[in-house]
C-alpha cells in the first residue's frame, strides 16, 4: 500500500517497507535475521518525544520483533499497515525496569483474510501501557499473549476495534501472571456497524504462587447496525487465593438513557448518537500527541464510520 | 416571559398510573417549589414536560407559550427553551464534559450562529468558578466518577451556560454539603430574572432557604394537593405530610386495592 503522506512527513519516522528500510531513526538499532526483524531500542536513547515507526508491506513467514532494553523509558507510535500476506507475528518484548508507552494502530485492507500472533513478554519491574486500534477492513484474526514473566510487572492494554459493512474481527487475548505482583488491566472499545461481527475472547491466568497479582479485564461495546454483532467472553483462570481479578463486560445498543440526557441538552438524536460514539473512539485519537497522527487516526476512523 | 401550562395531566408508566390529574402553570420570573412524599411522582412530572419517551400521557396537555408541546422530542422542548436539572444525572464515558456543554450551548443558538469559542471558554470558566468546580472537571468524561455533589452542580453549570427559559431543578440539593449547598443555592438565585420560570423539587426547607420560592405546592399520590407560600415549608418540616393526608383525607388504603408483586424490590433510591 502506498502511505499516506501525513505518517511519512516525520524527518525522523522510522519506516521498513518490505525488507528494506526506507528511513532511519537514530534511536532505533535494526538486526535482520532469518525469520526476523528486530528492532531494538535502549537506555542510552531515553527520550521524551515519541519515536514514530511504520511498517508496511509486511513479509510472509517474518517476525517483526519491538525489544526495549533495560531501563528505557519511552513513547512510541507504531503504524502498522497490514499487506498481502495471510499472517504476520509481531513480539513486543520489555527488559526489566523498561517503561514504555505505545500506541499501535493496524491499518490497510485485507484481502482474504490475515492472522496477526501478538506476544507481549514483560520482565522484571518492566511497564507497559499500549494501545491498540484495529482500523483494518476485512476479516482479521488476531492472538494476542501477554506473559507477565517479571515480578511486579504492569500491563495495561486497551484496544479499540471498529467494525464497517461485513468486517469480521476475532480477537484471541490470553494473558499469564508468571510472577508475583504483577498486574493487567485490559479495556476493549468495539463499535459494529453494518453487518459487521466482532468476537473477544479473553483469558486472564495466573500461575499458583504469584501471589499479589492483579488482573482485570472490561470490554464494553455499542452495536450500530441491525445485522452487526458483538461477543465477549472473558475468562479468569485462578490458581492463587491471594489475588484480585475481575471482570465485566457491557454491549448493547446504544444506551437510552445517555441518549436521553444528551437529548434533554438539546443535541439532536443523530448528534447525540455521534457523541457517545466519539466516546468511544476520541479516548483513542487523543493518545497520539502529534497532530498529523490524530488527523490521520481521526480520518481513519471516520472511514471506519462510513464517512458520517 | 416564557409560560408553561400543565393541565389536567394523566402519566402512567408500564400500565401503573402515576401522575393524576397535575395542574400548575409556571411563568417567567416565578419561583415554584414542589415538595411531597417519596414516590409521588415530582420526579415523574418533570421527565415528562421534558418528554422522556418511559412516560405515556394519558390525558391532559403540556402548552409552552401557548403551543401543545406534547409531541415534541426531548431535544425540541430543549431547544424550545425547556432545562432539567436531573435527580441522578447520567454518565457518559468518553464525551468530555468541556466539549458536550459546548455542543449543548452550540445546539441552542440559531442556525446561522457561530459559538466563539474564546468567548465560550472564559463563559465556562467563569461559570465552573461561581459554582466553585475543580478545574479538572471540565476534561473529565461526562459525570463519569463525579461524586454526588459535583454532578449537581455540573447540572447548574449547563443551566447557566444554557440559558433556559423555564428550568426543572429535580433535588438539586440532594448530595451537596451545607457549603455546597449555599454556593448552588446562590448561584441559581441570581438566575432569577424575568427571563426563567423555575420549579424547584426537594423534601428540604434548607435549599428553600437559599431560593425564596413564590408558590409552594404539595404533591401527593400524583396530585397537587395543596398551594401556599413559604409557610408550607417550615410546617413540612416539623410536622412532614401526615397533617396533610389527614386534613384532606387521604388514606392509604387506595393502595393496598392493587394488585401487591412481591417480584418488585427496585426501589429507586435517590442519589445523596
Ligand atoms: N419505569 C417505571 N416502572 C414502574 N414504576 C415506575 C417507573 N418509574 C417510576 N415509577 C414509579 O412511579 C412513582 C413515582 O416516581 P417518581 O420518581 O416520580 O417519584 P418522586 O416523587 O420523584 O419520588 P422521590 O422523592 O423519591 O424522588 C414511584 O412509585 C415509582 O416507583
Ligand atoms: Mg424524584
Amino acid at each position: 500500500m502506498k502511505l499516506p503522506s501525513l505518517l511519512t512527513e516525520g524527518q525522523s519516522t522510522f519506516i521498513l517497507d518490505g525488507n528494506t528500510v526506507i528511513q532511519n531513526h537514530k534511536a532505533i538499532k535494526v538486526v535482520i535475521e532469518d525469520d526476523k526483524f528486530r528492532l531494538i531500542m535502549n537506555k542510552k536513547i531515553n527520550q521524551s518525544n515519541p519515536i514514530d515507526i511504520v511498517l508496511n508491506n509486511t513479509l510472509l513467514k517474518k517476525e517483526y520483533a519491538i525489544e526495549f532494553g533495560r531501563g528505557s523509558d519511552l513513547r512510541v507510535n507504531f503504524f502498522f499497515v497490514i499487506g498481502k500476506p495471510q499472517s504476520t507475528q509481531l513480539n513486543i518484548i520489555l527488559k526489566a525496569e523498561a517503561k514504555i508507552d505505545f500506541n499501535l494502530v493496524l491499518i490497510g485492507k485485507i484481502k482474504n483474510s490475515m492472522i496477526v500472533d501478538r506476544f507481549t513478554t514483560l520482565n522484571e519491574n518492566a511497564s507497559l501501557k499500549i494501545t491498540t486500534g484495529y482500523l483494518t477492513h476485512g476479516i482479521l484474526k488476531v492472538n494476542e499473549s501477554v506473559l507477565l514473566k517479571g515480578s511486579d510487572s504492569e500491563f495495561d492494554g486497551e484496544n479499540l476495534v471498529i467494525g464497517q459493512n461485513n468486517d469480521e474481527v476475532a480477537i484471541t487475548q490470553n494473558v499469564r501472571h508468571s510472577a508475583k505482583r504483577s498486574s493487567s488491566l485490559i479495556h476493549n472499545s468495539i463499535v459494529a456497524n453494518d453487518a459487521s461481527k466482532i468476537k473477544f475472547d479473553i483469558y486472564g491466568t495466573i500461575d499458583k504462587t504469584m501471589e499479589h497479582s492483579k488482573c482485570f479485564q472490561h470490554s464494553k461495546g455499542v452495536i450500530l447496525g441491525e445485522k452487526s454483532w458483538i461477543e465477549v467472553d472473558p475468562k479468569l483462570i485462578i490458581n492463587e487465593y491471594d489475588v484480585e481479578a475481575g471482570h465485566g463486560a457491557a454491549i448493547g445498543q446504544i444506551n437510552q438513557d445517555e441518549l436521553y440526557y444528551l437529548s434533554s441538552r438539546g443535541l439532536t438524536e443523530n448528534h447525540a448518537k455521534r457523541l457517545i460514539i466519539q466516546g468511544y473512539t476520541d479516548p483513542f485519537i487523543t493518545k497520539f500527541v502529534n497532530m498529523n497522527h490524530q488527523r490521520f487516526v481521526n480520518q481513519l476512523i471516520i472511514r471506519k464510520m462510513g464517512g458520517r | 416571559m416564557a409560560t408553561l401550562e400543565i393541565r389536567d395531566l394523566y402519566v402512567s408508566v408500564e400500565e401503573k398510573m402515576i401522575l393524576k390529574g397535575v395542574n400548575l402553570t409556571v411563568k417567567g420570573g416565578e419561583t415554584h417549589a414542589i415538595m411531597g412524599p417519596n414516590g409521588t411522582g415530582k420526579s415523574t412530572l418533570a421527565s415528562v414536560v421534558m418528554g422522556h419517551p418511559k412516560y405515556k400521557i394519558e390525558s391532559g396537555s403540556i402548552l409552552l407559550n401557548g403551543s401543545d408541546i406534547t409531541e415534541l422530542a426531548v431535544d425540541e422542548r430543549s431547544r424550545l427553551g425547556l432545562f432539567l436539572g436531573m435527580q441522578a444525572p447520567i454518565e457518559v464515558p468518553g464525551v468530555t464534559n468541556f466539549d458536550f456543554v459546548k455542543t449543548a450551548v452550540q445546539a441552542h443558538m440559531p442556525q446561522d450562529k457561530k459559538l466563539r469559542i474564546g468567548k465560550f471558554i472564559l463563559d465556562f470558566e467563569a461559570a465552573a468558578k461561581d459554582l466553585q468546580m475543580g478545574s479538572g472537571l471540565a476534561h473529565r468524561y461526562l459525570n463519569e466518577g463525579f461524586s454526588g455533589g459535583e454532578k449537581k452542580r455540573n447540572e447548574i453549570l449547563q443551566m447557566k451556560l444554557i440559558k433556559p427559559s423555564i428550568a426543572f431543578l429535580d433535588e438539586i440539593d440532594s448530595g451537596l454539603d451545607v457549603d455546597a449547598l449555599r454556593v448552588v443555592g446562590e448561584n441559581v438565585t441570581k438566575m432569577k430574572s424575568e427571563a426563567l420560570g423555575m420549579v424547584l423539587i426537594t423534601h428540604y426547607q434548607r435549599l428553600l432557604d437559599y431560593i425564596i420560592p413564590d408558590y409552594v405546592h404539595i404533591m401527593i399520590k400524583g396530585e397537587i394537593v395543596k398551594t401556599g407560600g413559604t409557610e408550607l415549608i417550615a410546617k413540612i418540616d416539623v410536622e412532614g405530610y401526615d397533617w396533610l393526608k389527614s386534613e384532606l383525607g387521604i388514606t392509604e388504603l387506595e393502595e393496598t386495592k392493587r394488585p401487591v408483586s412481591l417480584g418488585t424490590c427496585a426501589t429507586k433510591v435517590p442519589v445523596r
